[in-house]
This record gives C-alpha cells, structure tokens and sequence, in this order.
C-alpha cells in the first residue's frame, strides 16, 4: 500500500466522506446521463489535488476490471446499456478509493486522535492497518523457506496445514505478542490522558476547497438528475 | 528494609517459574542496578536472562480487565524501580520509569515512517511536539538513520537500530536491553556501547543483556552471570575472561583443504557470480560483485547494516532475480527466468535470518528427518548439533537460539552441495556458538561442503574462512 502514499494528502475525515458521499451518489446516478460527467470530474479533481500517480494506478486496475464486468454483463442481459453501467460503477469503486488508499496510516489516527477519539481506536485502526502488509509479508517468506526445505505447498489440505498455515499461524501469534509488548513497553495507556501529537494533522485551506469541490459535485449531481429527468 | 536512594533497580528475592511447568526459571534471584552504573547481564542460551528483563518490565505478570497487573502463584519476592515496589503495576506504568529494548526488532515496529516510530513513545509521554522532533533528530543522527525512510524498507539491522533509537528517544533514566548487537554491523555496536558508556556517566542506569561479551565488556562497569536459575554478580569483570574470547580457529587445516580441493576439482567452481547486481524500487542494493566458490571453500559475507548481505545471498540462492548480471553453478549458466526446483535447493541448502519460517514438522527429530535421505542420517546430524536432548520437543518451543541451531541441522541433513547461511549464530551462547562452527568446520572438512556465510559476529572472525567478502 505504501507505493500509493501521496505527500500531500487531504484531510482524513474528508477523504473518507468524500469517498462514501460520491460512491453513494454515484451509484445512484450510474443509470443516468450525468454519470460519465460524475467519473470526469472526480478525476480531474484528483488530478489538481495532486492524486495523479495515484490516478493512474488505480485506472490501469479498474478500467480491465469494470470492461471485463461489463463484457460478463452483456452476455448475461444483451443490453449494451446495461453493461457500460456496470463497467462505469466498477471504475466509480475505483475512484472513491483513490483518496482512501492513498492516505498513510498515520494522518488518519492523527487526525482522529486530534478529535479526541479514544487511543485504544486509533492505535488499533493503525496497527490492524499494518498488519495487512505484514500478513503479506510472512506469507511471502514461508512459501519461499518451504521450497527451500524442498516443500511443495498445495492445496493438499495436509500439507496447506502442515507446510503454511502452521508456521504461518506461529508467526502471526509471535509478531501478535511482541507488538502489543512494544507497544506498552514504549509507555501506551489506555487510561492515560496526557499524551501529544508529533504532527496534528489539521483542516487546512486546500481541505476547504476539496470540501467545496466535493459539495459542487454534489449539487452537479442533483441538477443532473432532474436535468435529465 | 528500605532501597537505596541510588539505587535503579533491586530484584530482592525474586523466583519464579512459568504456569504448567516444575521448572524453576529463576530462583531467589538478588541483583541491584544503581544509576551511573553500565551493567552487562550474560549467561547460556535459555539461562533466563530474558526473563530477568520480563520480569523487571512487567511482562510476566497476568493482566485481569482493569489493565493491573497482579503477582501469580508462580512468582514470588519484590522488584523495585526506583525506590518503589512496582509489584501489581502495568507494562506501560513501568515504562514510564524504564526504557527497554526487546528482542525480534522486526516484529516491533508500528508506524510507516522511521521518524513517527521514534516519536511514538515521545508521544506517549506526552512531550511536546517540538521537543519530539528534536529527540528524533538526535536518534536519527546517532544511529544513522534518516527521518523518511520507510520502515518496510529496512534491513534486519537497521530495524534493530530504530528500535534501540526510539527507546533512547524516551529518555528514561533506567535503560533495559535485551541482545541489541545481534544484528548490528561492528560499527553501530561499538557506537551503541559508546553511547550506553556515556549515558552511565551523565548518571543513567543501564542493563545489558548480551551474548557478545567481547563486544560489549570493554564498555561496562560490571558483569553479572545467569547461571543455574541463579545470579552471580561478583561485582567486577573478573571471572567471565573464559567468556569473551572468539571462537577457536581451524584455518590451517582449512588452508590445506582448500589447496587440496582445489587440485581435485582442477579449479572447477562450484559457483561463480559475475558481476551481479540487484536494483529494487530505482535502488541499487548491491552491485558489480564477482565471487567463485570452490567445493569445500568457505567464504564470510559482512558489510555495515544496510549494504545488501542477505540480499546477495538470496541472489545467490535464487530466491531472488540479479538486476545484471550472472550466475554459474558447476555445469552451466543458470537460466534466470525459471524458477529454482526442489531438487534445486537440495544442493543448494539456504537458512534463513529467521528461523521461524522454515520449521513446520511436529517434533525436532522429524523436522531433521524430513530432507534427511533416512532416519540414520536425521540421527547423524540430530546428535552432532547437540540436539539429541531436544527429539520429541516441538520446534517452535524452543528458545530463538535452538531454533536458530535447529534450521540449520535440519538444511545440512539435506546434504547439500553448498550451504548458504544468513546470520546464523544470533542468539548462540559461547559454547554454542562453538561447537555450531566446530560442527560446520567438520562437515566442510569430512564432506568437502562448500559454505556462504553472512555474519556481523565478530566472535566468528576466527572461523576459517577462505575468502572475506566485505561489502
């Protein structure tokens, strides 16, 4: 997830309102006219905000994936209609998490612990975010030491078990207990109230114009609607 | 009786003994810290060094819903940290009285970013942001670390030295840490126990769990020895001496060998890398490096934290594509593109830094028997690593240091041609660490088998290694 880091992003609380605001609205309008214009503005949104990269990588995977479902979806109905609209509400899917994933980990518990948000939910939003990677990772690296002990992994459920999901379960226990260990060793309470933010992640100007953006593409969205009622 | 206004921490009494078990991990222990004082805590692998450490921080104890801790049946005597009995305090209480630095950095670390992992327990102690990011910058500048770096990105190393980097960003006056060398290049060591020796002398109480005592000796005030369940602080460094020297060296015989090795195999390699290099996400991990290995050589791999060892090894290994580039093994060019076959890594046996990932059989003898050719052999290689005592335990029960030693029996009882190692003596006490290299000397001598070793020990500068490899 980290290659999708941009160094500016938008306020945290916003991004995930704006995600859930436009993919709501979008699948409403995805059967109208104004629905091409939504995906177009959305993007260049992205782009004056600095998500181009971003952008880029997420067309590249969702514009394949929502032709492929509109293809699936032509042979299931035979309606040409039906079938842009289910590729312009998967590429709509890509788009609203676009400001989501892009956003490092640290500026949303931030900026939720600088609304005052209890520590045991953003430091757990933060470290179960990690483990992802993590999770990954480990997989990664038993598949690899299992071929070098000359195993096959397979789907055979004796081996799977015996060759993956044991060393791979020791694994996620031991890093598991570690953790959390780190974590209080380095002076985490739950019930402490006197710890600071390094860098407060605030609402800033250029969050305020997102926020404007986002209610223009909100209104966009209604006008379009009875516009072509 | 009442502690000494100097005094650190006392372990007044202290016993105990893991829930389920009879065995006695630690028996009436006695041990004080006082502040000024730089004290190096050593003793064998599975001696309870590390559980001396829990025990102090906390970590022993069982937590009920209200986030105290509370003494068990399985303990019994007091633990003072600066004067106060902290018997029924929390992990995180403790913490804000003592730093420690545990073992496995790499499961540690939180944040995404090297500077939010510094300032993490900055925070916590509720410092002010800019007193944090000056703390960070002198962690940073101390243990070479730059504030942006991505903490997926680092090396084994490097992640030891964040670790220890953001402990001492606390500033707490007491400082706990358990086998912080083990994967430190020579340089960060010696810069951590300049630091750690500088630290004692402005006043601050330091605890040094270590293996590497001709390391860390030198620095310290005071050696206290784990042994028997029991502490022995005889007060000076006198008495350990037997302790600190390397490990003993066969490089005469190796020489010979070598010459004779390479007469029978008419100066065939084994394995010759010409001119590899490996660039990963527009970095150049390593490159233009050229290395022949004979049957029956042995070469050591070290360079600073960060350089790209266990990156080459894997390269050699294939377990990682060269960016340029090639690698010959003894009858022909191997082709990049496809992927290493099992029987591939039967004559090419590779343990990993970590040995939790190779091990999945339900007792130590089958873990041995699995690439052995019959369960003779698996006895062979049980029995010469020391590990006959161990047969029916499971792997994952042991300690990291007999996981460490396990891997690498159960690679060898493959017997490969060539055995590539990646750190393997982390974790190994003197005496195990000895007879691991008297063991590996053997095979290279008795079998002709040639070895890859990365190492940052400098306790095994004397294993006879026919080339060095610094990079």
């Amino acid at each position: 997830m980290e290659r999708f880091y941009v160094a500016r992003p938008i306020y945290p609380p916003l991004c995930i309102l704006f995600s859930f605001v436009m993919l709501l609205g979008g699948l409403l309008v995805s059967g109208r006219g104004v629905f091409p214009f939504l995906l177009i503005a959305m993007a260049l949104i992205y782009l004056a905000f600095g998500y181009g990269w971003v952008l880029l990588k997420c067309l590249c995977v969702f514009v394949p994936l929502g032709l492929l479902v509109g293809f699936i979806s032509y042979l299931l109905t035979g309606q040409e209609t039906a079938a842009w609209q289910m590729a312009g509400r998967i590429l709509l899917l890509g788009l609203c998490a676009v400001p989501t994933i892009s956003m490092p980990p640290i500026f949303l518990t931030r900026s939720l612990a600088g609304l005052h948000c209890p520590r045991a939910l953003t430091l757990g939003m933060l470290v179960t975010i990690r483990f992802f990677p993590i999770l990954i990772r480990e997989m990664r690296h038993i598949l690899e030491a299992m071929r070098t002990r000359g195993v096959r992994v397979t789907m055979n459920p004796l081996v799977l078990y015996r060759a993956f999901l044991i060393p791979l379960t020791m694994r996620l226990v031991g890093i598991s207990e570690i953790l959390s260990l780190s974590i209080e060793t380095r002076a985490f309470d739950l019930h402490e109230a006197e710890q600071t933010i390094y860098r407060p992640v605030r609402f800033t100007i250029r969050d305020g114009v997102f926020c404007t953006l986002l209610i223009v593409c909100v209104a966009g969205m209604i006008a379009g609607v009875v516009v072509w009622k | 009786m009442s502690v000494g206004v100097n005094t650190a921490i006392e372990v007044r009494d202290y016993t105990f003994r893991y829930p389920d078990s009879e065995e006695i991990v630690l028996d009436h222990c006695q041990f004080t810290l006082r502040y000024g004082e730089f004290v190096l805590l050593t003793g064998d692998s599975g001696s309870g060094k590390s559980t001396l450490i829990a025990a102090i921080i906390g970590s022993l104890t069982h937590a009920d819903d209200d986030v105290q801790a509370r003494p068990t049946d399985t303990q019994a005597g007091k633990i003072f940290i600066d004067g106060l009995d902290v018997t029924g305090e929390s992990v995180s209480q403790r913490a804000r009285l003592v730093s420690a630095v545990l073992q496995d950095a790499d499961s540690q670390i939180v944040h995404t970013s090297v500077e939010d992992e510094i300032a993490f327990g900055c925070e916590n102690l509720g410092m002010e942001p800019e007193e944090i990011g000056e703390r960070v910058g002198r962690a940073c500048a101390l243990f070479g670390l730059e504030r942006t770096w991505r903490t997926s990105a680092l090396s084994g190393g490097q992640k030891q030295r964040l670790i220890t980097a953001a402990a001492l960003a606390m500033d707490r006056r007491i400082l706990i840490l358990d086998e912080p060398l083990a994967n430190l290049d020579q340089a960060g060591a010696a810069a951590l126990l300049r630091t750690l020796a500088g630290l004692a002398k402005d006043g601050y109480a330091i605890l040094l769990a270590e293996h590497r005592i001709d390391a860390a000796a030198p620095y310290t005030d005071r050696i206290v020895r784990l042994d028997n369940e029991r502490v022995h602080d005889n007060g000076s460094r006198i008495g350990v001496r037997d302790d600190r020297g390397q490990v003993r060296d066969d490089r005469g015989q190796a020489r010979a060998d070598r010459g004779q090795a390479r007469a029978d195999n008419d100066n065939a390699p084994l394995l010759s890398a010409r001119g590899i290099g490996l660039t990963l996400g527009g970095r150049d991990i390593f490159r233009d490096i050229s290395l022949e290995i004979l049957r029956g050589e042995r070469i050591v791999i070290t360079g600073d934290n960060g350089s790209g060892k266990t990156m080459l090894l894997r390269t050699l290994a294939r377990l990682q594509k060269p960016s340029c580039g090639e690698i010959v093994f003894a009858c022909g060019v191997l082709r990049q593109y496809r992927r290493p076959s099992p029987a591939w890594f039967r004559s090419v046996g590779y343990v990993f830094q970590n040995p939790n990932v190779q091990l999945f059989m339900p007792s130590v003898l089958e873990e041995i028997a699995y690439g052995a050719k019959d369960a003779d052999t698996a006895r062979h290689y049980m029995e010469l690593f020391g590990l006959s005592h161990l047969a029916e335990r499971h792997p994952h029960s042991l300690s990291e240091g007999q996981k460490r030693l396990l891997t690498v029996a159960a690679v060898a009882a493959q017997e490969p041609q060539l055995l590539l190692l990646d750190e393997p003596t982390v974790g190994q006490d003197h005496a195990a660490l000895q007879r691991l290299m008297d063991v590996l000397g053997g095979l290279n001598r008795d079998r002709t088998l040639s070895m890859i070793m990365v190492t940052h020990d400098q306790r095994c500068s004397g294993f006879a290694a026919d080339q060095k490899i610094i990079i």
